[in-house]
């Protein structure tokens, strides 16, 4: 045990430490060295919220009802995992408006309205109020456990209360603007976090492997003991599923709603990033501190303690086991927990009051001499009135409520924040008359549900009159409120507060209309709109700025203030823009939002605008002009996007729509458009072809064009078609300031066809005209010469003579064949078609060959389907089969086979003579139908024989086509039209 | 990865292991269970919060 006084000196060290810490913090954030803004101190200024309810009551909780201290823990972890959606945009919106506190933060977001803040304000004070005595109580509690009597525990109460309200003044509240960062207050906060966990490990691992064999052992002796409930959930133990769900959600409200969360949270940030961190940091502080606290629970219940005193097992463990030091320590580390609380909480709460409650009413005296200083003590006052209230609780109320009890009914009071809070970031028509209706009606379901029943028994008020009949009726009862029974208080009061809150909210949103003012905040905190000069705001000159500013934060503040704003642009006083002055309009609202609050900011710097009845007339004429100038440009706007949108749809209809192949490549030469006869030309869709370079897809395209080199050329592609594809392709650059390329495809395979056709029958035409006239000629004189040989073949003539003559003879024949060749390649044209039977065509054809010696070594082999009848020249068809037939013939000296088929296909017939030959050579095989072309010896061939062929066919509307290769045979392809 | 909808699912994976039914699952050794995925959830933010900001520094 210690004697008071020692407690108290060391108390009063241990404040003396903080103000040293919080102190050289400061130092080093002028001297330009923060050793505060990191994450790192951050996430540790967060853990304030493990207040002494952590430190004492949790373990009180876990002795009595189980595991369900957990979720108060649990629910800030989950919370965590969306602070990066979350948070970080809350941080952003307060530090672009300079907003300090969470009633602010609400009244602001619903168009600056001071009533709203003023209302969340209340409900603040009131819900945090007893939780902020009973952290007091605590430390009374602990130092009268540790002296072993209550004398001076009051007094040390008292003295450490006042000592507590002094460190918030000097570090939270030595200017006035509550925007300002105090680094020395965040780093004795970050400070005692670090010693309360190290202090809560201590005692727990004490009990845990001091006292007993570690945690498994603990469980399985409490297992075996009457209080075995105490490690399961639900049906048949102390805490339902219901209450534990309930408990979750309302920690994780209170991480983001109490006030002294919202402080070192959103005001206290240095830097956005910091938030990534804490993310993983802060829980994992939590579940540190957590780790021993069912050890120790369990700990003192098995040891014999009882769980009326739970609360105190962290202390009363270790001076029963004679660990006097370790008592001290622990003691050391609650007091830790209470007094970061009660300090930052204080501080948030003050500022609440003061720029929600009191500004409103003293604002106006503005002129009192002095004022800036007023406001300012005012502050302290309300800071110090603030901790003393929670003295107040402590000493009067304390004694009735569990720290447990009070802070979960804390828990239940912010959560009311949430709806306007929460859906307020992310929805726009939430309106100040909605949240105004939801608070209220959640509030007072709070009092009569939570506050009331502690009031009632504790005895501060009395079951009397219309009271007692509300208490004891059915639908009425603050413990099942519309006869709706089985759930705990905590759930049932969630429950109904959260209803009303969120359909009064919703209902009265969405029938009433929001003001100018309300949507234009809406925009800044919803869509994160930062609102640039707006043109309907006062306009003040820089003096007239400085002396408003003056007058609520000082002349030295003030004059800094502008300063700082002039040079951070590099403007002059004199030189100002009519923009820049309505940017520091803007910053000194903000100036006075910081130290003042947002709505009473605005109330200010409306009151000071000055317009005369003339100006305020010209204001209004060209708000008018301008709306209506808006009006038709807006129109006209949507005009031309009409026209422009069906000028689109044309042309791309007229590019879709032409039977060319067109792309579009960039200046890279990838394809950036491709249309549909692109798609039919080469195969390749839409879709395969955007982005790739036209060079892959075009491959048989010359490089010279994609050089630069040429514009246009004729390519064979191999593209869908099943046969090579001729295309005329032309290029040109793009008129388009990025560069690139139309490419225009034509697929002219048919035209090339048609040429090439032509050019044959031309020449046929005119060899014809030829040997018309060379057989006529030629014939005449040369059948005078060959009666005239015969007649003197038939004298008696000397053996030489009529050797001579026989020779004569012969080649006169043979001059005879090839005249009469010519004339029947020049009569072509002139024979008639008649409906004749292919097919007994081919047959007279074979059998003239049976019966020729030559053919004996060839082995004919027919394929033959039935066709219908065909208009064509039998005889003439006869000589091309003949023709070819003989050809085979001299392709094959050592014999072979030929294959010939008549086959119908499609709408032709198509017949095929392939023989086992010599073959053709490539080079030449398209010179082979050409006149007196001949691959025969001299005096072997006319060079006619295919040439005839060609044009009988040509002129009975077929084709005739050849393919050979050296040593493999030749196959002739004829094909007749059905038509005929 | 797209951050919010990262956050918004892992914090309705940690609303439902931390709730019903899967409380009653694990209610034999509900100690245990609550502490081992407690830790776990708070290794999943680390490594979220680690890749996340790798690549917002573009690494």
């Amino acid at each position: 045990m210690f004697t008071p006084w020692t407690l108290f000196l060391v108390v009063l060290g241990y404040l003396i430490l903080l103000f040293v810490i919080a102190y050289y913090a400061e130092r080093k954030e002028k001297s330009g060295r923060s050793i505060v803004s990191n994450p790192y101190v951050y996430s540790l200024s967060l853990a304030v919220y493990c207040t002494s309810w952590t430190f004492y009551g949790s373990v009180g909780k876990a002795a009595t009802s189980g595991l369900s201290f957990l979720t108060i823990y649990l629910g800030p972890t989950l919370m965590a995992s969306l602070w990066w959606v979350v948070l970080r945009k809350i941080i952003r919106i307060a530090k672009e408006n300079r907003i300090t506190t969470i009633s602010d933060f609400i009244g602001s977001r619903y168009g600056k309205s001071l009533f709203l803040s003023a209302l969340v304000t209340i409900v603040a004070v009131v819900g945090i109020g007893p939780y902020l005595g009973l952290q007091i109580k605590a430390i009374i509690s602990t130092f009268t456990i540790l002296a072993g009597e209550t004398k001076g525990s009051i007094a040390a109460g008292w003295f450490i209360t006042l000592m507590l309200g002094i460190f918030a003044i000097i570090f939270g509240a030595r200017r006035l603007d509550s925007s300002e960062r105090h680094e020395g207050l965040v780093f004795a906060i970050a400070f005692e976090s670090i010693v309360k966990l190290i202090a809560f490990l201590f005692v727990g691992f004490f009990v845990t492997y001091g006292l007993f064999d570690g945690f498994f052992d603990i469980f399985e002796r409490i297992k075996d003991s009457e209080h075995g409930d105490l490690l399961f959930l639900g049906g048949g133990t102390s805490v339902s599923y219901n209450e534990w769900a309930s408990l979750l959600f309302l920690s994780m409200m209170a991480i983001m709603f109490l006030p002294r969360q919202f402080h070192v949270a959103v005001v206290e940030n240095s830097d956005v990033s910091h938030v990534s961190k804490a993310m993983w940091l802060f829980p994992l502080y939590l579940f540190l501190i957590n780790i021993f606290v069912m050890p120790v629970a369990h700990g003192g219940l098995l040891l014999g303690g009882s769980q009326a005193e739970a609360d105190s097992f962290v202390l009363t463990i270790p001076l029963s086991q004679g660990k006097s030091l370790l008592a001290l320590f622990v003691f050391i580390g609650g007091f830790s927990a209470a007094t970061a609380m009660i300090i930052v909480e204080s501080l948030a709460i003050s500022t609440m009051v003061m720029n929600n409650l009191v500004m409103p009413a003293i604002y106006r005296f503005n002129e009192m001499k002095g004022f800036p200083t007023i406001i300012l003590n005012l502050k302290r006052i309300i800071i110090m009135g603030s901790v003393f209230l929670g003295y107040f609780f402590a000493v009067s109320i304390g004694e009735f409520y569990t720290l447990v009890d009070m802070g979960l009914k804390s828990f239940e009071a912010v959560t009311l924040f949430a709806p306007a809070f929460l859906i307020g970031l992310y929805w726009k028509q939430g309106s100040k008359k909605g949240v105004a209706a939801g608070l209220i009606a959640g509030f007072v379901i709070w009092l009569y549900t939570l506050l009331m029943p502690a009031l009632l028994r504790s005895g501060l008020i009395e079951e009397q009159g219309i009271l007692a009949y509300l208490v004891s009726s059915e639908i009425f009862n603050p413990h099942a409120l519309f006869g709706l029974k089985g759930l705990d208080k905590w759930s049932h009061s969630l429950l109904w507060s959260l209803f009303f809150n969120l359909m009064l909210y919703f209902g009265v949103s969405i029938f009433t209309r929001q003001t100018e003012e309300e949507e234009r905040q809406a925009l800044v905190f919803v869509e994160s709109y930062s609102p640039r000069a707006i043109p309907g705001k006062g306009l003040y000159s820089v003096n007239q700025v400085e002396n408003i500013l003056l007058q609520y934060i000082g002349r030295r503040e003030a004059r800094e203030a502008v300063e700082n704003f002039l040079s951070k642009r590099k403007i002059k006083r004199d030189e100002i823009s009519h923009r820049d002055l309505l940017k520091l309009r803007d910053e000194a609202e903000r100036i006075l939002s910081g130290a003042l609050g947002a709505p009473i900011a605005t109330l200010i710097l409306e009151d000071k605008l000055i317009l005369t009845k003339e100006e305020r007339g010209e204001l209004s004429s060209s708000i008018k002009v301008m709306s209506d100038s808006l009006r038709l440009s807006r129109q006209e706007l949507a005009e031309a996007n009409r026209e422009l949108s069906f000028l689109k749809e044309f042309s791309q209809n007229i590019i879709e729509s032409v039977p060319l192949g067109i792309a579009t490549l960039d200046a890279e030469l990838n394809v950036r458009y491709w249309n549909k006869e692109m798609e039919i030309i080469t195969g390749i869709s839409k879709g395969n072809a955007h982005g790739k370079p036209a060079k892959e897809l075009l491959s048989c395209m010359e490089p010279d064009i994609f050089a630069g080199r040429r514009f246009d050329q004729e390519c064979a592609c191999q593209m869908k078609h099943p046969s090579q594809a001729t295309l005329k392709v032309a290029m040109s650059p793009f008129r388009d300031p990025g560069g690139g390329y139309v490419l225009v495809f034509e697929d002219i395979t048919e035209k090339k066809r048609m040429e090439e056709q032509l050019l044959q029958a031309s020449k046929h035409a005119s060899i014809g005209k030829l040997t018309a006239g060379v057989s006529h000629e030629i014939g005449n004189p040369l059948a005078s010469i060959s009666s005239l040989v015969q007649e003197l073949q038939a004298e008696d003539t000397a053996p030489f003579v009529k050797e001579s003559l026989k020779t004569i003879n012969q080649h006169i024949e043979r001059i005879a064949r090839i005249v009469r060749s010519l004339g029947d390649f020049a009569r072509l044209y002139r024979r008639e078609k008649i409906p004749s039977n292919i097919k007994d065509v081919l047959d007279s054809t074979t059998n003239l060959t049976r019966y020729d010696k030559k053919f004996n070594k060839i082995d004919i082999e027919t394929d033959i389907e039935e066709v219908p009848l065909m208009k064509i020249n039998p005889d003439q068809l006869q000589q091309v089969f003949l023709n070819l037939m003989l050809n085979a013939l001299d392709a094959m000296p050592d014999g072979g086979k030929l294959r010939i088929s008549i086959k119908r296909i499609d709408g032709s017939v198509e017949i095929i003579f392939k023989d086992t030959g010599i073959g053709v050579d490539k080079e030449i095989i398209d010179r082979v139908f050409d006149p007196f072309f001949t691959t025969k010896g001299p005096g072997k061939g006319t060079g006619l024989g295919l040439s005839i062929c060609y044009g009988i066919i040509k002129d009975h509307g077929g084709t005739i086509n050849v393919d050979s290769e050296k040593g493999h045979g030749t196959t002739f392809i004829i094909r007749l039209p059905l038509e005929n | 990865m797209k951050r919010p909808e990262v956050w918004i699912f892992l914090f309705i994976i940690g609303i439902l292991a931390f709730n019903w039914p899967f409380l009653d699952i694990f209610s034999i050794s509900l100690p245990e269970y609550l502490f081992s995925f407690w830790l776990v959830f708070i290794t999943l933010l680390f490594i979220f919060i680690r890749v996340i900001g790798k690549k917002e520094r573009g690494v």
